[in-house]
Formats: structure tokens, C-alpha cells, sequence
């Protein structure tokens, strides 16, 4: 469970921020959130997809990190087996928020639940009523990934108008079990892709789409790499 | 002259029925683009719309698909709310309250896999009414969540369902889109005269602010007068009123007392002393109306009833009484015209049928409508055998509601008198006694109400059933995993669906994704 709270120098004088290589937190995430500016790092490391949030409907691009809810295969006790780590775990558990969308400006939030938010170890947030330079560090980073949210949220509008994103049912038989579905993923239609007028394939150059189209599409030859994590 | 193209099409009459129907005939036609058959609309500025009819048919969603406007544009600007059924309450005793539902969803297609022998048999339980047995759908209503998540795609459901909506507002969303994405010319005009040709076929009709209009095909919405078909051409009326005996309705529309007031996730039909109440849920009102025949009731009663249906909110409300005339043209196509919506046909509103023959007609007229005049008179004849069956088969089904109740108040105890049912129910009813409703009972591709709602009505109202041969029914234990199959879907979907109005909500924020 998560309990997202706004940052305030009062009321979180005394905490302090502590940071665990081993993100214990997603331990058992099998689908990690992506920004569209990690595509092309974050495809040599795990298939990305396109999943609905359940919470709004809206499409959101993730790396696929295990093969049923509750499964995470790049995680381990003893460290964290991929080359890449996606923006949003490693700035866990802060983020940022807009209060008013296109405003510009961010509130930082801490998920108030972490263990890794608390009184006891870490670095201190709060100096003087003002937050420490670590602080300010970290709510950069945070309000980077926010901004680069938004940039995945047009990057996906536009793969919907072009029609560009397809449904995948990956069917996966582990040995000695029934062979089930994993539902709910979506990937790139590479067949309509090839049918994009000279003009639409242009459009996608905006924000370094283009990039990231072929970092999907890249990043499914990791898919097998992450079938083969399962039988070891 | 006999081979001449047909080239224009005019809807006169802007209600559910007109803008549906040019919308359809503009899309099918592609009437937007240059050189297409020319769909025009002419609409009376100051004759009102009927106003009412606002519970609809699972078809409204491939209708709105075909149409090519969004689900949740839909939702959004015609409040409207999702419709899993309808739940006929107090329509079996005028004592002991009870109620049923007639769903839209069962976990097994009858006509391929019926259940209802095992279900008599028990199999399914001893205290588990019907539907209860064969669908989740009955206990997501009941507790008001809706057939979907946001995770859907738009028109696509967890559950099968239909809309409640504002009649006003679907017309006023229907008119905006017909005519800026689908090519519909609009004229605002009333037509004082319709003119024939010599050989009895439409010639023009003659407007008050916009002159003569011409087309070489013309489509009668002007609701309960039948401006053209009715009264222009003649073609008579066969009243059904000694069959269905509700004759009026009085309306009220009650707003909601507060904004998050949870809402029906179906459509409540409340049997009365002299006919029943319905009771539909926007999103911002309740729409309620007392359907009644006036030779049981007079009408100030009848509305007393109704404003003691809905309690002290009814006081500062207006009431509107609106006279029903229940039967059908003997011709619903004849020459150069065809009528669709109330100038076609009415019943009672029983089972929101109304709006689905209006998109069954629009559909059937933009496919059959011919290229050439030459072949309009087998088209008319297809399309008048097919109209009839489809409304005699809705007249009987409306009829099962009424022939099967034990409620004793004379208008009750005249509607089920064995006189007054037509035969070819009688027989179905007759036949039904000792064996199963049957997929060859509906063998028809046109039935308008399919196997699944007969069988939800006749054991909803406790239809006594006595299978002649039991021996026949050797497939317990498949009915048995659909039945376990039922039971285990409704505690899932009870924790997985949103309530009605936090799923709107979500909705009007986000929208459902395109895929
Ligand atoms: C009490 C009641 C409840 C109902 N409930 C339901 C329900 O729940 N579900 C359902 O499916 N159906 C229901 N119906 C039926 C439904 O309301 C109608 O089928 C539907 O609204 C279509 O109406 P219409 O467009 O044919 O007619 P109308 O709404 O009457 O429209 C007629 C149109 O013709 C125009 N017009 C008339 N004369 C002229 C003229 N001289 N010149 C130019 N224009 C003219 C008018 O301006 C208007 O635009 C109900 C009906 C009643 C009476």
C-alpha cells in the first residue's frame, strides 16, 4: 500500500531519507512504470509495453519485469539484475506532483509508508525550515520524471491517433504447468507502422518519437531473455 | 423514368426516429461526400419532440458505434447512465410484492445450451430464481454497479448492457454530429402540405419558411400524426388497443437530491392497480411515468398514483400527460415514403422496444433502400413483411408480461383475459407447459426479442413449467459447471466493477482509451 503525502519542512523536520540498492519495493512488481525519454537505455535491458492503468483506463508504458502479476524476475536478494533501473524506482519513494495541470509548478510527495522515509537513518531532508541540498537533489530528479510524464502521455496520444498500438496476449507454458495468458499487455502494430504515410511517419520525429518506437520494438527481443529468467 | 436513380433522401421530423434514421442513411450513403445520395432533414421549429423514450436497447451501442460517435461523448452529453435490464417488480401479485429481472446477459447462449431444464430440476439450487441461476448480471445491478471498468474499450462491456438517456439531449447530440460529421443538410421549417403525384406516390411537401422540397425518397418521423404516410397517403392505422389497454401516460422528471445519489444500473417497472410506473436514472434526474389505460383510472388519479410513487419530491413538480395510440400502419413503406419511430408504430413502453425498431428500421431502409426506382416495390414488400412480424412478435412478447400476472385489479384481470391474447402466443404458452422454450420457437432472424428474454420473463413471473419428459435432459453436469460458473462470476464482478457513478465520473475525466 502506498500513502502519498505532501512534503512539508514542519511536519517532516525530523525525517530523514534513506536509500536501499536493493528496492525492496518492487520485489514482487511485475511491470515497472517507463518514461518515453528511458525507451532506448531501458530496451537493452527488458521488453517495454503499453498497459491500461486500472485506476483510469488511460495506456502508460511499463518494462516488463515478470510474467504474472506478483512476479518480478530482474529482482533479487542480492541485487537488482538489470543494466538499467527506470527513473521512477530509483526516485522512489518521492515524486512529484502538479496541484493544477500546465501550471508548472510541483509539490514533492513522499509515499509516507516507505521504510525508506523515516526517522531514524538516511540523509536529513529538512535544515532551518529549508530543504538540504540533498533534498533539492532529489526533488530535481523527482520533477524530471514528472515533466517526462508528461512527454509519454503525448507520446502515447500520438501512437493512438496513428493507431499504432495492438494488443498482445503473450501465452506462456512453464514446464510442468498449464499454459496460461498473461492479458492486458499492448504493444507496437509493426504491420501499420509500415502502412504510415511519408507525412505521419514525419510527425513522429516530434519529441524523439521515432527513437522510441524503435526502442519497442527493440526491446521484444528481450523477451525471450525474460521466458528464459523463469526457468532458471 | 422506371430506371431512374434514387438520388435524395428527406426525413421529415426531427425526433429520435428523424435524426437516427438520416444519421444512419448519411453514414451508409456516405452523404458527406461530393456526388453521394443527399440525405436531407427538415425538422418543425415549433412541434415539440414526444419528449419521452429514454431507456434503450443493448443494439443503441453498434448503432452509436456505427454512427461513428464516442461512448463516452454519448454518455457525457446525454446523462446518460448504463442499463443492464430492466426489474419488474409487483408484477406477479397484487398482495405479495416480489420482483424479477430480465437481463441482457446469461452465462450460456439458451439457444445453444439451455439451462432452464436443469434449473427446474434443482440443479441449480432450491431457493435460486431463474435468472439468479444462470446470470451474475441481476445481483450487479442490484447492487448498482456498472457493466464495465475504465479499463474497457469504448461499447465494449464485462456485462452486456444498453443506456438511459435524455430523449432532449440524444436528439440535440444526434443533430450536431449528423449534420457536421456525417453530411445531414438540416432545414427548419414545418411542413403545412404534402403533395402526391398522379400515381399516389409523394410529390413534395410544402414547407412555411423554406419553400417546396423535393427528394426522390421520403422517410416519415413526424411522430404520432404520420404527417405523410398517415395522413397524406392513407395508409390506415390497425389499432392493437383491445390487445395491450394502456392507452395514456403521465410523466414527471425528478433531479436527483443530490449529486452523488447512486443510481439504477436498471431500468424499475413497478406494476400498479390500472397499468405500471417506470422509473429510468440519468445522471441528473430521475425520468417516471405511470402508463395507464384510462378506462380502469381517471386521469387525476393516475397521477396521483405517480406522485405518490415518488414520495414529497414529487410537490413542486410538474406533471405531463401524453395520450398513446397503440397499434401499427397496415404499411409501413408504401411507394416513395417509409415511416420510422411513432409515425410507423407505438406499444407500450414495456420493454424499451421503440428505439430498437427505430435502429432496426434505419438500419434494414439504409440497406434495402434501392439505387434505382425500378426496385422499390420489392424493397417495400420485404420491408413491410418484415416490420410486421417484428411488431406483432413485440406486441406478443409485451402481451406474456400481462397473460401471465395473478394480480386481481379488473384492468389486470382484463389484460390476461384469454380473449384478448392473440393466438400466436397462445400456442408458444400452450406448448411451453410441458416442454422448453425452444431456439425453434425464434427461429425467425428477425425476432426482435430473443429466447434468453422470454425465459427471463416467464419464470421471473413464476410460469408453472412440468416437463412431459425428463428423461431428455441428460447434461446435469454441464449444466452444473455453468451454474457453479454463474455463482463464482458474481462475487468476482461484485469486487471488481465500479459503482455506476464512479465509473461516469471516470469517464468524464479520463475517457476510455480507443483500443
Ligand atoms: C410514455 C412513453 C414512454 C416511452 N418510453 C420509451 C422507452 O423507454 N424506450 C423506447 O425505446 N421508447 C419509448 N417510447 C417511444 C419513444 O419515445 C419514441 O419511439 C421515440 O421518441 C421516437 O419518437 P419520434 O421521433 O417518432 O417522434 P417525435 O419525438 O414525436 O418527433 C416528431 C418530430 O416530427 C416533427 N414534426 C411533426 N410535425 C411536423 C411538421 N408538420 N413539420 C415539420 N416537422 C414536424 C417534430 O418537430 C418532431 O421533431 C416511449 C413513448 C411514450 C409515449
Amino acid at each position: 500500500m502506498t500513502n502519498i503525502v505532501a512534503l512539508d519542512s514542519q511536519q517532516h523536520q525530523q525525517h530523514k531519507l534513506r536509500e536501499d540498492p536493493l528496492f525492496p519495493h518492487i520485489a514482487s512488481a511485475h511491470i515497472l512504470p517507463l518514461e518515453v525519454t528511458e525507451f532506448a537505455a531501458a530496451a537493452v535491458s527488458f521488453p517495454i509495453v503499453f498497459v491500461k492503468d486500472s485506476a483510469t483506463g488511460q495506456f502508460r508504458a511499463c518494462a516488463l519485469t515478470g510474467l504474472q502479476p506478483g512476479q518480478n524476475l530482474y529482482w533479487q536478494p542480492s541485487g537488482w539484475q538489470a543494466a538499467y533501473i527506470p527513473l521512477a524506482v530509483r526516485n522512489y519513494p518521492l515524486l512529484a506532483v502538479q496541484p493544477e495541470a500546465q501550471s508548472g509548478d510541483y509539490i514533492i510527495a513522499v509515499d509516507a509508508d516507505s521504510p525508506l522515509f523515516n526517522q531514524h537513518s538516511g540523509e536529513v531532508l529538512f535544515a532551518a525550515d529549508k530543504g538540504t541540498a540533498y533534498l533539492q537533489q532529489r526533488a530535481r530528479s523527482a520533477i524530471a520524471l514528472a515533466q517526462s510524464s508528461a512527454l509519454t502521455q503525448q507520446f502515447i496520444a500520438r501512437l493512438l491517433e496513428l493507431e499504432l498500438l495492438v494488443a498482445r496476449t503473450l501465452t506462456l507454458t512453464p514446464k510442468g504447468a498449464e499454459p496460461y495468458d498473461l492479458t492486458g499487455l499492448y504493444g507496437i502494430n509493426e504491420q501499420r507502422l509500415a502502412q504510415l504515410t511519408a507525412e505521419q511517419w514525419l510527425s513522429l520525429r516530434a519529441n524523439n518519437g521515432l527513437l522510441a518506437v524503435h526502442a519497442v520494438l527493440m526491446s521484444m527481443s528481450q523477451l525471450p531473455l525474460l521466458v528464459g529468467r523463469l526457468a532458471q | 423514368m422506371q430506371t431512374e436513380a434514387i438520388r435524395s433522401v428527406l426525413v421529415v421530423g426531427g425526433g429520435t426516429a428523424g435524426w437516427l434514421t438520416a444519421a444512419n442513411l448519411a453514414q451508409s450513403f456516405n452523404s458527406g461526400a461530393a456526388g453521394a445520395v443527399s440525405v436531407t432533414l427538415i425538422e418543425s421549429p415549433d412541434i415539440p419532440t414526444i419528449g419521452v423514450g429514454e431507456g434503450t436497447w443493448p443494439t443503441m451501442r453498434a448503432t452509436l458505434q456505427k454512427l461513428g460517435i464516442k461512448e463516452d461523448d454519448f454518455l457525457r452529453s446525454c446523462n446518460a447512465t448504463f442499463k443492464q435490464g430492466t426489474k419488474f417488480i409487483n408484477w406477479q401479485h397484487s398482495e405479495l410484492p416480489g420482483s424479477y429481472h430480465h437481463l441482457f446477459t446469461s452465462v450460456s447462449d439458451p439457444t445453444q445450451f439451455n439451462l432452464a431444464p436443469y434449473w427446474l430440476q434443482g440443479r441449480a439450487g432450491d431457493n435460486l430464481s431463474y435468472a439468479s441461476a444462470v446470470s451474475a448480471q441481476g445481483v450487479i445491478a442490484e447492487l448498482g454497479l456498472a457493466p464495465k471498468k475504465i479499463t474497457n474499450k469504448p461499447y465494449e462491456g464485462v456485462l452486456n448492457y444498453a443506456y438511459h438517456l435524455d430523449a432532449g439531449k440524444f436528439a440535440e447530440l444526434l443533430k450536431n454530429h449528423a449534420q457536421q460529421k456525417l453530411g445531414v443538410q438540416f432545414i427548419s421549417a414545418n411542413v403545412l402540405d404534402v403533395t402526391l403525384a398522379a400515381d399516389g406516390s409523394i410529390a413534395a411537401v410544402v414547407t412555411d419558411t423554406a419553400g417546396t422540397q423535393q427528394a426522390d425518397f421520403y422517410v416519415d418521423c413526424t411522430g404520432f400524426q404520420s404527417l405523410l404516410l398517415g395522413k397524406a397517403m392513407g395508409v390506415g392505422f390497425r389499432s392493437v388497443a383491445d390487445t395491450l389497454l394502456a392507452d395514456h401516460a403521465v410523466t414527471i422528471q425528478v433531479p436527483h437530491p443530490a449529486t452523488d445519489t447512486p443510481l439504477n444500473a436498471c431500468t424499475h417497472s413497478t406494476a400498479q392497480a390500472a397499468g405500471w410506473i417506470w422509473d429510468i436514472g440519468l445522471t441528473n434526474r430521475r425520468g417516471v411515468g405511470y402508463v395507464y389505460s384510462s378506462n380502469h383510472v381517471s386521469h387525476d388519479e393516475a397521477e396521483q398514483t405517480l406522485r405518490r410513487y415518488i414520495g414529497p419530491a414529487a410537490e413542486s413538480l410538474n406533471a405531463r400527460k401524453l395520450a398513446m395510440q397503440v397499434g401499427y400502419r397496415e404499411k409501413f413503406w408504401h411507394k416513395n415514403c417509409a415511416a420510422v419511430g411513432l409515425s410507423a408504430a407505438f406499444v407500450e413502453p414495456l420493454e424499451a422496444s421503440a428505439i430498437f425498431l427505430i435502429e432496426a428500421a434505419a438500419n434494414m431502409l439504409a440497406d434495402q433502400l434501392p439505387a434505382l426506382k425500378q426496385n422499390l416495390p420489392l424493397a417495400e414488400r420485404k420491408f413491410n413483411s418484415s416490420f410486421l412480424f417484428r411488431w406483432q412478435k413485440t406486441i406478443d412478447f409485451i402481451k406474456l408480461h400481462y397473460a401471465l400476472s395473478g394480480r386481481t385489479e379488473p384492468f389486470w384481470q382484463a389484460a390476461r383475459a384469454k380473449s384478448l391474447i392473440p393466438e400466436s402466443l397462445q400456442d408458444l404458452m400452450q406448448s411451453w407447459q410441458t416442454q422448453p422454450v425452444s431456439a425453434y420457437d425464434f427461429a425467425h432472424v428477425y425476432e426482435p426479442f430473443p429466447m434468453e428474454s422470454y425465459q427471463y420473463v416467464l419464470y421471473g413471473m413464476g410460469f408453472k413449467q412440468q416437463l412431459a419428459d425428463p428423461q431428455r435432459y441428460r447434461q446435469a453436469e454441464k449444466a452444473g459447471m455453468y451454474f457453479q460458473r454463474v455463482q463464482q462470476l458474481t462475487r468476482q464482478l461484485q469486487q471488481e466493477l465500479p459503482p455506476q457513478r464512479e465509473l461516469l465520473a471516470k469517464i468524464y475525466q479520463y475517457g476510455f482509451s480507443a483500443l
